[in-house]
């Protein structure tokens, strides 16, 4: 092998809770984050079709919020209508999550959909969305002959394409 | 169908079913605070169920890592010459730990390594200190732990594949 291994990095395998200020500057990155992905999903829905949109704060209260001490902070939530009608609600559902930088959940009159931030160093960033097609809650044997579809699984690069079809009320 | 997406359907079942217990107490309950009081009671048992599938899809990579281990030292054992020998032969006879494992089969200057270091800390951190208060995105993690294991496999491939 020619090649020494070092053990020194193994000292770090310990879990460091953040700081009462590191959870406050995690929050606003989130804030940001979660402004810049409305931002781009209201300009992409088309105008003059009879979209509104409103964005309002939602209470998020999690673990490393918690654990320092922190209560119950605002972020924002989006609001989708059309025509009048509610169509779909993206509500920040984790800051810190295993596995990812965010996550929110998107949801329509009959599912929820997860949408997340995938800095996860192996794919290219952004936000992915993980459809739900109830498919899981029927169990019935169109679940179990229908083949896995593992793009699916894992989620696609959330555009304005995935966008459009979240809205199809179809889709649920 | 593997061990890791099976996992992670089994994961996405129950997941799913709470999820739709959240949106439901939103039609159903008229009190703010009892609404509350469930959303978060349904919202800890997500973290529950995540925690524990995490648990399944990280001893399954760690069963992995041991048996891509023990290929590698046989292969390793197979081509060296003799004082290289005495040292594989020693490194296969001793009890590895994970982390050690890892920096036989990964390249250490890349994303993977520390990947799968973090993926141990997380999974240490749960099974052994019982933290539940992070939910797991369980989709990202399952194709971290398939480009890990991927990455292993060819390593391997192609050192069994020289002469």
């Amino acid at each position: 092998m020619g090649k020494t291994y070092d053990s020194s990095d193994d000292d770090d395998l310990e879990y460091h809770p953040p700081t009462r200020e590191e959870v406050f500057a995690q929050l606003e990155d989130w804030r940001q984050r979660l402004r810049k992905l409305y931002a781009d999903i209201i300009s992409w829905l088309p105008e003059g079709e009879g979209y509104e949109t409103e964005i309002c704060d939602y209470m998020t209260d999690e673990g490393p919020m918690r654990y320092v001490g922190v209560p119950p902070q605002p972020v924002p939530e989006l609001r989708v209508f059309y025509h009048g009608e509610l169509r779909l609600t993206f509500t920040p559902d984790a800051c810190w999550i295993i596995g990812a930088g965010g996550q929110v959940l998107v949801h329509t009159h009959t599912t929820s959909h997860e949408l997340y931030d995938s800095t996860s160093p192996f794919v290219e960033p952004g936000w992915r969305l993980i459809r739900k097609n109830r498919r899981n809650l029927s169990l019935g044997v169109q679940f179990l002959t229908r083949p896995f579809n593992r793009d699916e699984a894992r989620g696609y690069l959330f555009d304005q394409q995935q966008l459009k079809d979240l809205m199809e009320p179809a889709h649920g | 169908m593997d061990e890791f997406t099976l996992i992670l359907n089994c994961h996405g079942i129950y997941d799913d079913f709470m999820v739709a217990k959240v949106r439901d107490c939103t039609d159903e309950l008229d009190n703010e605070n009892d609404r509350a009081m469930v959303k978060l009671f349904w919202h800890r048992n997500r973290q529950v169920n995540d925690h524990a599938y995490f648990c399944l899809l990280a001893f399954q990579l760690e069963q992995f890592v041991k048996y891509s281990f023990a290929r590698l030292c046989d292969r390793r054992l197979m081509m060296a010459a003799s004082p290289d020998r005495i040292a594989w032969e020693r490194v296969k006879a001793q009890k590895t730990d994970f982390l050690t494992m890892l920096r036989f089969l990964l390249p250490q200057d890349t994303h993977l390594y520390d990947r799968a270091r973090e993926l141990y800390r997380d999974r240490n951190k749960i099974a052994h200190e019982a933290e539940l208060s992070l939910p797991i995105q369980m989709s990202a993690t399952q194709r971290d732990i398939e480009v890990i294991t991927t990455r292993i496999k060819t390593t391997l491939s192609t050192l069994e594949a020289a002469p």
